[in-house]
């Protein structure tokens, strides 16, 4: 709790020792420290709750452990979608959340490690020397629904509580780095909003600007890319439903949604409507209204499992081409509004 | 290189009566023209092919967006490769017009890059194998009716990009970029904290590897992507950071099969101007000069063989560059740039340049 009111007071520091409000001061104070705060708060959480399933085994502290995680996972999918700064650095993403995992090769690690009972996972030290794919929200979600989570949970002295525990304590300690990493005074939020040609990163305003509008601009494709496209399929045949992310846990779609809300929200914190004439002020409100499209469009009634292959298939074709949508109107017509328009291979190099 | 009198020459009258009258004009004056992929004014892609002033001599669109341009060293025909994850290669004759498509083989896509053999009879692609997730080398045989894929060999990494045939026309140099994709994803990178590049040296009539130099284990989400050689035996490589840029990592390096791998050392002013980010590489026909482009840096930067930097220019989106006869570099931007470092630039106005572009040769025929 101390540390936690010690990194809100260092946010706190950043957003008023500056004279004025910047696009960087907007998304670092109202979307950016909060949201890796809110993710550090729901994975100290979920250690909390896996310490009390595994200390007192019943379907109370199980169905508590399962809740926290779906908190934790929601915490995720809402700044999941920040892809620049502290999160590049040490394989801190697959870390968190190792995805795609094509061939299941982290699932069977996963297994492994469960079926070996390996010692070896249960420290975090050693935890954090494996391979990222057992040591992320993806193993934490195999240990609490994947086969046999309920009578290996259930037991007196479960090495799968202890391995679901120290996965949820390995994701709080990259939570903290994150926290820490874009809040102490010399970090990447300092960096963010001092842009000179002696910084590291960023040198003009122009380039803290290309990666804030990368957000939303490649937001949407890596959500279609990575959650949406095999799962769903060109056709309901050729659907995968089970590689769908968080399927066991039945979060795939709240995921999604979480995704596409977060990109409203942060085009909101940013206000990019303030660098823009107000003539150009429906690109950023139509961006946000696909945002709520898009959210809406993973209302379905049936499970996750069935959604790609049954009458709710429709709802998530219009999910596909609504994040198309959101994705041409960031990377396009916003990009423009903004001046970063021409910067097709910068944007989207290889 | 291409001169009016080559283009005028080899394309033949019926073409160049087919021309507009300014475009005409143009081909009448130009020294030097380069052919590069783009982005039209309308969203489409195609290739262009321009005069050194930026003037548009002929354009056609490409079934989606290109990457690469490769000329055959003799006919003079050339190739438009297909940006990864692409299923195509376009071939064009020598003037620019189209004469065949390539599509990837099931199984396979292309990388965007590729190379003729020196008898200019086959060629050589830069492919996925993605449901094993390794980088292949695909085998083209050209003939007068089509144009065979007779085989392939492994390109000893994953995610080959470039690739450069030795001056003997002994070795393929394979840029192994070190990163998984496959289709169910799309372009997003499947292995970053695992990736392991290298560039390698591939016997031509086997894939047989006769060498492979890898950056340090530290610097191992470095994606060696794009090379150039003057001479065929020292290769020039520029890489992409896959992680936040940082001033530790260089970003370039020069290879040859006698002294392994070897990074430049640049200031750490210079290397923040790159980004962590190179896009395209070039050397000059006499070996002493290395360009390289950095369109998330908005820098193109020349250098000396030793590393000390001689020019930076500052230029939008600078990504395309093609080595000049005058020892320079022509450059074309995203943002419709288009000129010779050192001298002021042209607006193509409905023209945006991608990745790559290439100097038209001149072939005996």
């Amino acid at each position: 709790m101390i540390r936690t009111f010690a990194s809100a007071m260092c946010a706190l520091l950043i957003s008023t020792s500056a004279f004025a409000d910047s696009i960087e001061q907007r998304v670092l104070n109202n979307f950016i420290v909060p949201g890796y705060q809110a993710f550090e708060v729901a994975a100290d959480s979920q250690v909390g709750t896996m310490e009390a399933l595994c200390a007192a085994p019943d379907a109370q502290t199980l169905s508590t452990a399962r809740l926290s995680f779906g908190d934790l996972v929601t915490r995720w999918s809402h700044i999941e979608i920040v892809r620049l700064g502290p999160i590049l650095q040490d394989n801190r993403l697959e870390r968190i959340l190792f995805w795609p995992d094509r061939k299941s090769i982290g699932l069977k690690q996963i297994q492994q490690v469960i079926s070996q009972k390996d010692e070896t996972a249960i420290t975090i030290a050693s935890l954090q020397q494996k391979s990222v794919a057992v040591q992320g929200l993806g193993a934490l979600e195999f240990v609490l629904f994947g086969t046999g989570a309920d009578k290996d949970l259930l037991a007196a002295q479960s090495f799968r509580c202890q391995y679901g525990l120290t996965i949820a304590s390995a994701l709080h300690e990259v939570a903290l780095e994150l926290d820490s990493e874009w809040t102490r005074p010399d970090g990447f939020g300092t960096v963010l909003q001092n842009p000179a040609q002696n910084n590291e990163t960023y040198r003009d305003k122009n380039e803290t600007l290309r990666d804030i509008l990368g957000v939303v601009a490649h937001g949407p494709e890596i959500i279609f890319d990575t959650r949406l496209k095999k799962y769903m399929g060109e056709t309901a045949d050729a659907s995968a439903p089970k590689s769908g992310l968080f399927w066991r846990s039945g979060l795939t779609l709240f995921s999604i949604s979480t995704n596409a809300t977060a990109l409203g929200d942060f085009s909101q914190a940013a206000d990019f409507n303030a660098l823009l004439d107000e003539k150009d002020h429906w690109v950023v409100d139509s961006f946000i209204f696909e945002t709520q499209n898009a959210a809406r469009a993973t209302q379905v009634t049936t499970s996750v499992l069935d959604a790609p292959q049954s009458k709710e298939r429709s709802k998530l074709e219009y999910l596909g081409l609504v994040l198309h949508s959101m994705g041409e109107i960031a990377g396009q017509e916003l990009a423009q509004v903004l001046g970063q328009s021409a910067g097709f291979s910068s944007l989207d190099g290889d | 290189m291409w001169s009016r009198r080559d283009f005028l020459a080899i394309a033949g009258s019926s073409y160049i009566s087919a021309l507009a009258p300014p475009a005409f004009a143009q081909v009448s004056q130009s020294d030097q023209l380069f052919a590069a992929t783009c982005r039209f004014g309308d969203g489409e892609f195609g290739l262009a092919i321009l005069d050194q002033s930026g003037q548009l001599i002929s354009s056609e669109k490409l079934p989606s967006r290109g990457h690469d341009v490769v000329q055959c060293p003799t006919t003079g025909s050339f190739l438009v490769f297909a940006r990864r994850p692409g299923l195509f290669a376009a071939l064009f004759d020598r003037s620019g017009r189209p004469i065949g498509q390539v599509d990837a083989v099931a199984g396979r896509h292309f990388y965007g890059h590729g190379i003729f053999s020196s008898d200019g009879k086959m060629f050589y692609a830069t492919e996925n194998d993605f449901d094993n997730a390794r980088g292949i080398i695909g085998i083209y045989r050209i003939g007068t009716q089509q144009i065979e894929r007779i085989g392939e060999f492994y390109s000893n990494g994953i995610g080959p990009h470039d690739v450069q045939l030795s001056a003997d026309g002994q070795f393929l140099m394979v840029a192994n970029g070190g990163i998984e994709t496959h289709p169910d994803f799309s372009r997003t990178k499947l292995n970053l904290p695992t990736m392991k590049p290298n560039v390698s040296w591939l016997h031509l009539k086997d894939g047989a590897v006769a060498a492979s130099f890898e950056p340090p284990a530290a610097w191992h989400k470095l994606s060696l992507r794009h090379m150039a050689t003057a001479n065929g035996k020292q290769v020039w490589v520029g890489g992409q950071l896959q992680e936040s840029a940082s001033t530790d990592v260089p970003l370039i390096a020069k290879l040859s099969l006698d002294t392994g791998i070897e990074f430049l050392d640049l200031s750490p002013e210079h290397q923040r101007m790159l980004q962590g980010y190179i896009g395209s590489i070039e050397v000059d026909a006499n070996g002493e000069q290395i360009c390289v482009s950095s369109p998330k840096g908005n820098r193109a930067m020349v250098f000396d063989q030793h590393g000390n930097v001689r020019h930076v220019k500052e230029l939008a989106d600078v990504c395309a560059l093609a080595p000049t006869g005058q020892s320079s570099f022509q450059f074309g931007t995203g943002t419709g740039e288009f000129g010779q470092l050192g001298a002021q630039p042209n607006e193509i106005n409905g023209l945006q340049f991608d990745n790559h572009m290439i100097a038209l040769s001149a072939q005996t025929i």
